[in-house]
C-alpha cells in the first residue's frame, strides 16, 4: 500500500484541531508532603473516597484518607520527583484498568500497562478496579467442576466454577505448582485465566510467563504483575485489577479463574501504606479493615445466575504460612472466608509426596456437588481407604506382626498415596484419573510392588488411550461408568497387567 | 500562591476570635492591613523575628519592646492579641494567624483572590475585560495576581481557590502529544 504524505498531514490536521478550542478546567490541590509511596495533599476539598488524582509528574494515585485539612493519597508509580508544592489534580473518576480479549496472552502491571514488550494494549473498554460483589439473586450454587488437573486434588478436594478454594502452605513446598497446573490444565475447557503475581521475585514471575508460554497456556491466560521492586499501592491494588480483567469475562457468561499469588504479601504491602497513612494499627499491627480487604476481592468471584448469563469466577488465592502456622491473623481471615483449602505440608513435600496435599485437613466446601459422577463413586473410597491407612500406619512403623486385614489395608493405603503422587506441569484428563483412582480403590494395583507404579501408571494410560478410547470417552462424555463399562475396564485393566514386564 | 504549609488549628481559632472583634468596632480592613504590615516585617527582618521567636528572651522584654514600638500606631485589639501570644507563647503562630485572618475577611467580604499566569504581560484592557468577566461569574469583588511564566508557551492560566482553568499552549501540546501517542480502536490513518 502506498502511503500518501498528503493524507496523513490532513489526518493529523484533523486531530490537531479538534484539541485547539477546549480549555480544560480542572481541580488542583497541592502537595504538603510526600514520601514511601504516598502524599499528603492539601486543597481539591471536592475530592471524593477512593477518586483517582494526577500528579505533576504524570504519576496516578488514589484518595485515600479524607481529613479535615488534608488528603492522605497513595501513589501509584514513581513517587521520587513528586516535591512539596506540586500540584495534583482531580480526575473525576475512579481507578479502571482495560479489559477485554486485547489483554489475552499478555503481562500487564496493576494498572493494566502492558511490561512485556509486546506494544500497546489496543482496547476501549474499561473497568473500574473496585465494583460491588454481585448480590445474592445475582447468584446461583455452585454445579460445574473446575478441573485442575492434579488426581489428589479433583478426587477428594474438588472445585466447582465460582468457588473460591484457598492454597495454603509454608514457602517453598509448591503452592504456585498447584495454581499453574491448574491453568495449564484449563487449555479445552474455555475458561480464562488470569494470574495475579503480588510481591514476588521479577525473576519468578518471569519463570511462571516462561512456563505458561511453553505450554501453550498464555493464549487463554492475562498475567498482572506486581513484583517486589513495585511501590506498596500498586502490590495493594493488583488482586483487585486481575479481578475486574476476570469479570469482564464473567459478565460476558464466560469462565474465568483468578490466581492471587500471593495474598499475605498483599496485605504486608496494604499494612504498610496503612501505617504510612497513621490509621492506627491492630493484631500483627494490620490495619483494622484487612479482613475486609481480602473479603470484598473474595467475594467477587461468584457463579452467575442463568438470567447473568451463567458466567464463572473461580478464585484461588494462595496464602504464605510461617512454620506451618495457620492460626496467623492473615490465614485465619482468608480460610474463614473461602469455600475450602488445600493445605500443603513440608512433612509430605520432603518426604517425596508432591504434590504435598494433606488430604486430611484440605477441603471444600461446595466443590462436592460440582464432581462429575463416576469421581464421586470412587473418591468416597479413596477417602476412607486413605483414613484407615493413617490410623494405621504409626503400627506399621513399629514392625509389628499384623493379621492379613491390617496388612492388607496398609498395602492398599502405600498404594493409594502412591498413585496420588503427580509431576508437576504434567495435569491428567478427568478421565484418566478416574480410572487411576477406580484401579486403586478397586485392588488393582494390590499385586504390584509400590516403587513400580509410578512406572506402571503412565504405560496403563497410554494402552486405556490406544485400546479402549471408549471407555475414556465415555467417562467424558456422561461424568459417570456404567456396569458394562466397568467390567470392560475391569477385564482391560487385568489383561494389561499379565503382560506388563516391568523394566 | 505561596507555599501552602499544615496550619496549626489553633492559628484559625485565634485569627476568627480576632475579627470577631474587628467587625465589631467595622474595622476589619483596618485590622488587617495592621496584621499583614507586621507579618510582612516579621518575615523579611530576621533579626526581629528571632527577637520575636526566640524562648531565650523574656517574655516581659518583648512585650514592653512591642508596647513601645507599635502602641498607637496599631489598633489595641491586635496589640492585645500580640501580648496574648507572648505569653501564651505562640508567637510562632503569628504569620499563620494573619493569613488566616486575611481569608476569613476575604470570604466575609465576597472577596476572590484570583492567580494569573500569561506566557506574556497582559495589556490594561484585556485585563479589564478578564477581571469584569471573571466578576460576573464568580460573583463578588476580584482580586487579581499576575505573573508572567514564559513557559505556558501561550495563552494563560487563571486559578481561583481549587480550580485551574488552563488555556495554555502547553497544556493544548500536552493532550495533543498524549491523543497521538494513545493507540485508539477503529481509528486507521491507512483508512
Amino acid at each position: 500500500m502506498k502511503l500518501n504524505a498528503d493524507e496523513i498531514t490532513s489526518v493529523l490536521k484533523k486531530e490537531i484541531e479538534g484539541y485547539g478550542a477546549a480549555l480544560t478546567v480542572d481541580e488542583v490541590g497541592t502537595v504538603l508532603e510526600v514520601g514511601d509511596g504516598i502524599a499528603q495533599i492539601y486543597g481539591i476539598t471536592n475530592c471524593m473516597a477512593g477518586e483517582m488524582l494526577e500528579f505533576s509528574n504524570g504519576a496516578k494515585g488514589l484518595a485515600f484518607n479524607l481529613e479535615e485539612n488534608s488528603i492522605g493519597a497513595v501513589i501509584l508509580g514513581e513517587y521520587i520527583d513528586l516535591k512539596e508544592g506540586d500540584e495534583v489534580k482531580r480526575t473525576g473518576t475512579v481507578m479502571q484498568v482495560p479489559v477485554g480479549k486485547a489483554l489475552l496472552g499478555r503481562v500487564v502491571d496493576p494498572l493494566g500497562n502492558p511490561v512485556d514488550g509486546k506494544g500497546p494494549i489496543v482496547t476501549d473498554t474499561y473497568r473500574p478496579v473496585e465494583s460491588a460483589a454481585p448480590g445474592i439473586a445475582d447468584r446461583r450454587s455452585v454445579h460445574e467442576p473446575l478441573l485442575t488437573g492434579i488426581k489428589a486434588i479433583d478426587s477428594m478436594i474438588p472445585v466447582g466454577r465460582g468457588q473460591r478454594q484457598l492454597i495454603i502452605g509454608d514457602r517453598g513446598i509448591g503452592k504456585t505448582a498447584i495454581a499453574i497446573d491448574t491453568i495449564i490444565n484449563q487449555k479445552h475447557s474455555g475458561v480464562i485465566c488470569v494470574y495475579v503475581a503480588i510481591g514476588q521475585k521479577g525473576s519468578t514471575i518471569a519463570g511462571v510467563v516462561d512456563r505458561l508460554t511453553k505450554e501453550g497456556a498464555m493464549d487463554y491466560t492475562i498475567v498482572v504483575s506486581a513484583p517486589a521492586s513495585a511501590p506498596a499501592p500498586l502490590q495493594f491494588i493488583a488482586p483487585y485489577a486481575g479481578c475486574a480483567m476476570a469479570e469482564y469475562f464473567m459478565y460476558k457468561g464466560g469462565h474465568t479463574l483468578c490466581v492471587y499469588d500471593d495474598l499475605s504479601k498483599q496485605a504486608a504491602a496494604y499494612r504498610q501504606l496503612s501505617l504510612l497513612l497513621r490509621r492506627p494499627p491492630g493484631r500483627e499491627a494490620y490495619p483494622g479493615d484487612v479482613f475486609y480487604l481480602h473479603s470484598r476481592l473474595l467475594e467477587r468471584s461468584a457463579k452467575l445466575s442463568d438470567d447473568l448469563g451463567g458466567g464463572s469466577q473461580t478464585a484461588l488465592p494462595i496464602i504464605e504460612t510461617q512454620e506451618g502456622e495457620v492460626s496467623a491473623y492473615i490465614p485465619t481471615n482468608v480460610i474463614s472466608i473461602t469455600d475450602g483449602q488445600i493445605y500443603l505440608e513440608p512433612n509430605l513435600f520432603f518426604a517425596g509426596q508432591r504434590p504435598a496435599v494433606n488430604v486430611g485437613i484440605s477441603v471444600s466446601r461446595v466443590g462436592g456437588a460440582a464432581q462429575i459422577k463416576a469421581m464421586k463413586k470412587i473418591a468416597g473410597t479413596l477417602r476412607l481407604d486413605l483414613s484407615a491407612f493413617r490410623e494405621l500406619e504409626a503400627f506399621a512403623q513399629l514392625g509389628t506382626e499384623l493379621d492379613k486385614a491390617t496388612q492388607a489395608q496398609l498395602d492398599r493405603g502405600f498404594r493409594m498415596v502412591e498413585i496420588l503422587k503427580q509431576a508437576q506441569y504434567k495435569p491428567m484428563p478427568i478421565a484418566e484419573e478416574v480410572i487411576v483412582i477406580w484401579c486403586g480403590g478397586g485392588g488393582k494395583f494390590d499385586s504390584l510392588p509400590v516403587n513400580q507404579l509410578a512406572a506402571f501408571e503412565p504405560k496403563l494410560l497410554s494402552h486405556m488411550r490406544d485400546q479402549f478410547p471408549e471407555i475414556l470417552k465415555e467417562i467424558d462424555d456422561t461424568g459417570s461408568m456404567t456396569e458394562e463399562t466397568e467390567a470392560k475396564l475391569d477385564k482391560a485393566v487385568e489383561d494389561f497387567k499379565k503382560d506388563y514386564v516391568s523394566v | 500562591m505561596g507555599q501552602v504549609k499544615k496550619r496549626h488549628p489553633a492559628s484559625n481559632t485565634y485569627a476568627r476570635a480576632l475579627l470577631e472583634i474587628a467587625e465589631a468596632a467595622d474595622e476589619g480592613d483596618a485590622f488587617a492591613d495592621q496584621l499583614t504590615a507586621f507579618a510582612t516585617a516579621l518575615e523579611s527582618d530576621r533579626q526581629l523575628r528571632a527577637f520575636f521567636e526566640s524562648p531565650k528572651i523574656p517574655r516581659g522584654d518583648k512585650k514592653s519592646v512591642l508596647e513601645r514600638s507599635l502602641s498607637g500606631k496599631v489598633a489595641v485589639p491586635v496589640l492585645n492579641m500580640l501580648r496574648l501570644l507572648i505569653d501564651k507563647g505562640r508567637q510562632t503562630l503569628f504569620i499563620e494567624i494573619s493569613d488566616c485572618f486575611g481569608e476569613i475577611l476575604d470570604q466575609a467580604r465576597g472577596r476572590k483572590h484570583v492567580q494569573i499566569a500569561s506566557a506574556m504581560p497582559i495589556s490594561g484592557s484585556a485585563r479589564q475585560s478578564l477581571v469584569t468577566l471573571l466578576a460576573e461569574r464568580l460573583g463578588g469583588e476580584i482580586v487579581a495576581t499576575e505573573t508572567v511564566d514564559p513557559t505556558l508557551l501561550g495563552g494563560m492560566t487563571v486559578r481561583f481557590d481549587d480550580t485551574v482553568i488552563d488555556g495554555s499552549l502547553r497544556t493544548k501540546l500536552k493532550y495533543v502529544r498524549e491523543a497521538m501517542s494513545t493507540p485508539r480502536l477503529g481509528r486507521n490513518l491507512l483508512g
